[in-house]
């Protein structure tokens, strides 16, 4: 699960973090001389800058070879759903609401009159995916299901006094 | 350095005062959100999107007003500055402040701060047109108070130094000038802080009028994205940069303790030249779920928000840990939060660069990991800068001793914040949508957590604003006995 | 007085009823060729009121602050898409542009101009980017006609129009600050 990954992953770099600041300020109570230190720093510092740059060079190729945006390829004869979303304060018209496990969908999803974000979650309540759902244009979400149940669809951009109201429901069978 | 750092500047401590305030205040109103989420405060809807609207844009506003007397402070030292266009701004900052205040509280105006076009004009009747009006002529208002401060920062700047570029240092850079004439910290960061600001100020107020004519006339309709894009290049680039003026004291105080000098190298003006443009331009990475956007310009959005953490992780950051090790540095107070400030500021640039990445954020924008992301920054960052500021000033202006107290309060400070903002990526793990007045079952602990933490929170920084009060007032009394001492000799 | 000839030539020009018609036939043409032409010829002449009257300059426009408000007012005015409408429609109306644009634009700009220091010059010139950036935004995007007398498409052009400007400006700011001014000062 992506969110797991990335609490793991921040958790991982922000305790280094904490080492480090943590050992600077231990050794902070000696005294040295600033030269030396300073030309050994600089060493270190190309060797960390470059390590810096190329771990995030790979982890950005790792992380956009498939982005939410790109349309799947979809087989012969397994043509998606379209669903036409349309958010409103403060509620959700559905052209659809039950599909099935397995089956290519996308929405299209757009607003009749404010910003809103369409988010979709599990039976856990785990988003799975989102996107905005703004008036004048249309941003599309593609999803296949891979379990059944009840999911929920939640409003994620601020749209008014009612937003957590916001929700409804999706079946998957 | 020059000048004397004992400044009688009223105008810088009158800054930090009513940020100060203003912080502690805000912090209130996010505890009792977060005890709302938690289901323990039972608050209306309508009064929770309100108070999220004064918090964020409360926060914001005195925070940049503070780092805006920290640049100040510092900058004045080495340009000739405007002591009207400072008072100036303070003057339009409170009438702002007292508009937004109005509009929020007796108009139930609740758009948030990023007030999303066209949330202001339909609210769903959750507000008139006159509570949105006072709020965006508010934050007009404001915004021209801090365009007037920048454009006299950048004035000053170019009549001391020849140029912006020069400013930024690029003749250092192209190797014109040698390494030891570069303009000191202050000034470049300063230089950076005016071009970003003055472009963000720019694009806000051009998002604030649009919005006041749609609210004025619905008929009048304008494109959704790019308000939203406008909307955000303001809100980032604003925010971002008090960051960027906090670390003015950072550059200013720990040479002093250290007694180290921290000289702009290249490497510091070539990262400091990377924030600028980044700073510009990556605030599209709050729209990597608009996928009617260009494609590109998303893709960018991700790229260069991880590369915009390289000046801060590369240069800043690890400057401040190379000339605090091994130095022998006396800890107090001021120089304690400065170092804890860069580390506030790296560890909550960490949870910022996963949020950039585009596959992460398709599950987690907008969820509570946003705010776990800024508090880290925001208040352990920027926030640490200021307070340690606060306590430098009052140590080199008048000796003010600290206390076992403010001890304890600065520990309580740090936990209090890891906490808050740890109960908040926690939230964002599990899915929590942020801005959200109630919260179901799952999610509620962790705002328990976050609340009781803001408590102490709130606790600490009334020990350092107090601290910052008493020395005031022992200041103003060493001044009226001069005052005294000056007419007698008359 | 070479250049308040000139001025008050443009001036007279600008009024005659056939080129005044044609220049007001097309939006583009009405809002930003004649309505600043008539600003300039106010700047023009300007320095024939100044030696007229200094004492009422010196009076009432010393620092320059009350001359620019007034400046900054009417250019707003003038930027409402209604008012180009209205002009067409009353008589009284094109009146007042005629009159205000040079006398109480172009005359009051050149006075205060020399007189504001760089601070209030470059505030000017970053609200005028402001006001010229959102009216190409406004007229661009609105999706209905803002003018009863001119199309649509004239509209956008108009947009368009105000878009190049703002560009400019931005670009000249931009080289501006970037360029070394130390040995001006």
């Amino acid at each position: 699960m992506v969110q797991t990954v990335a609490w793991i992953v921040s958790l991982f770099f922000m305790l280094m973090v904490v080492a480090v600041f943590s050992f600077v300020a231990w050794k902070s109570k000696e005294k040295r001389e600033y030269e030396p230190i300073k030309k050994k720093w600089y060493k270190a510092r190309t060797f960390y800058g470059i390590t810096l740059v190329s771990l995030m060079l790979i982890i950005t190729i790792y992380t956009l070879r498939e982005l939410p945006y790109n349309q799947p390829v979809y087989g012969a004869g397994n043509d998606p759903t379209i669903v036409d979303v349309e958010a409103l304060q403060f509620g959700w018209n559905m052209n659809q609401t039950e599909f099935s496990v397995g089956e290519p969908v996308e929405f299209h999803v757009t607003s009749k009159d404010v910003n809103h974000g369409f988010g979709i979650y599990d039976e856990e309540m785990n988003m799975i995916a989102q996107t905005q759902a703004m008036p004048d244009y249309t941003n599309k979400v593609y999803i296949t299901f891979d379990e059944p149940g009840t999911y929920e669809i939640l409003c994620l951009e601020y749209c008014g006094t009612a937003h957590h109201l916001m929700k409804t429901k999706i079946e998957v069978k | 350095m020059e000048t004397t750092m004992k400044s009688r500047s009223n105008l810088v401590v009158s800054y930090i005062t009513v940020g100060g305030i203003v912080i502690i205040v805000m912090m209130i109103f996010g505890i009792l959100m977060l005890l709302a989420q938690g289901g323990v405060l039972d608050l209306p809807a309508a009064s929770f999107y309100q108070f999220l609207t004064i918090h964020g844009t409360g926060m914001v506003g005195a925070a940049a007003l503070a780092a805006a007397g920290v640049m100040w402070y510092f900058l004045s030292h080495y340009v000739d500055l405007s002591k009207k266009v400072m008072s100036i701004n303070l003057v339009l900052f409170l009438v702002g402040v007292v508009m937004v205040i109005i509009g929020v509280f007796s108009f139930k105006y609740a758009s948030s701060w990023t007030f999303l076009y066209p949330l202001p004009a339909l609210s769903a009747s959750a507000w008139g047109t006159v509570g949105p009006l006072l709020y965006l002529f508010g934050m007009l208002i404001l915004g021209i108070g801090f365009l007037l401060f920048y454009l006299d920062s950048g004035r000053a700047i170019i009549k001391k130094h020849g140029s912006l570029a020069k400013g930024l240092g690029w003749d250092v850079i192209s190797g014109k000038k040698s390494e030891k004439d570069a303009p000191s910290g202050a000034v470049v960061a300063s230089t950076m802080v005016t071009i970003v600001n003055i472009t963000a100020l720019t694009a806000g107020a051009t998002v604030l009028i649009m919005n006041i004519i749609n609210v004025i006339n619905p008929a009048i309709t304008f494109d959704p994205l790019l308000a939203k894009n406008l909307t955000y290049a303001f809100g980032h680039i604003f925010a971002n940069s008090i960051i960027y003026m906090g670390v003015i004291a950072v550059y200013e105080i720990l040479p002093r303790y250290t007694n180290r000098p921290w000289k702009s190298s290249k490497a510091f003006l070539i990262a400091w030249t990377m924030s600028t443009v980044f700073t510009l331009i990556i605030y599209t990475h709050h729209l990597l779920m608009d996928s009617v956007m260009p494609n590109w310009m998303l893709i960018m959005g991700q790229i260069l928000s991880y590369a915009n953490g390289l000046p801060v992780l590369v240069v800043t950051a690890y400057g401040a840990l190379m000339i605090v090790y091994k130095s022998g540095i006396k800890w107090d107070m001021a120089s304690g939060l400065i170092y804890m400030s860069m580390f506030g500021w790296v560890v909550g640039v960490v949870p910022a660069i996963v949020d950039a990445t585009i596959v992460v954020n398709h599950v987690m924008h907008n969820t509570k990991w946003v705010p776990g992301h800024f508090h880290m920054y925001m208040a352990l960052g920027a926030c640490a800068m200021i307070f340690g500021f606060m306590y430098f000033l009052a140590k080199e202006d008048s000796n003010m001793k600290t206390y076992i107290l403010d001890k304890i309060a600065f520990i309580a400070f740090t936990l209090s914040i890891v906490g808050l903002s740890g109960s908040f990526l926690v939230s964002g793990a599990l899915s929590t949508p942020r801005r959200w007045a109630t919260h179901i079952p799952e999610w509620m602990a962790p705002a328990v957590f976050g609340a009781v933490a803001g408590v102490f929170a709130v606790l600490s920084v009334t020990v350092f604003v107090i601290h910052f009060i008493r020395y005031i007032n022992k200041r103003n009394k060493v001044n009226a006995k001069e005052d005294l001492k000056d007419k007698k000799l008359a | 007085m070479l250049q308040t000839k000139y001025g008050f030539l443009l001036f007279v020009l600008l009024i005659i009823p056939p080129i005044r018609n044609l220049m007001e036939s097309v939006m583009v043409v009405h809002m930003l060729v004649q309505i600043p032409l008539l600003i300039i010829s106010g700047w023009l002449i300007s320095g024939y009121f100044q030696c007229k009257f200094p004492g009422f300059f010196s009076k009432w426009n010393s620092n320059g602050v009350p001359g620019i408000i007034l400046v900054v007012f009417l250019i707003t005015y003038w930027m409402i898409p209604r008012t180009l409408d209205e002009a067409l429609n009353a008589w009284y109306i094109e009146l007042f542009k005629i009159v205000s644009l040079p006398f109480l634009v172009g005359i009051p700009l050149q006075d205060s101009w020399k007189k504001l220091n760089s601070l209030g010059r470059s505030f000017i010139i970053f609200n005028f980017i402001l006001m010229s950036g959102l009216m190409a935004w406004l007229y661009i995007d609105a999706p209905v006609r803002l003018c009863n007398n001119y199309l649509e498409v004239e509209q956008k052009v108009l947009g368009w129009g105000f878009l190049i400007i703002t560009v400019s400006i931005v670009l000249y700011m931009l080289q501006n600050v970037f360029t070394d001014h130390s040995e001006g000062t």
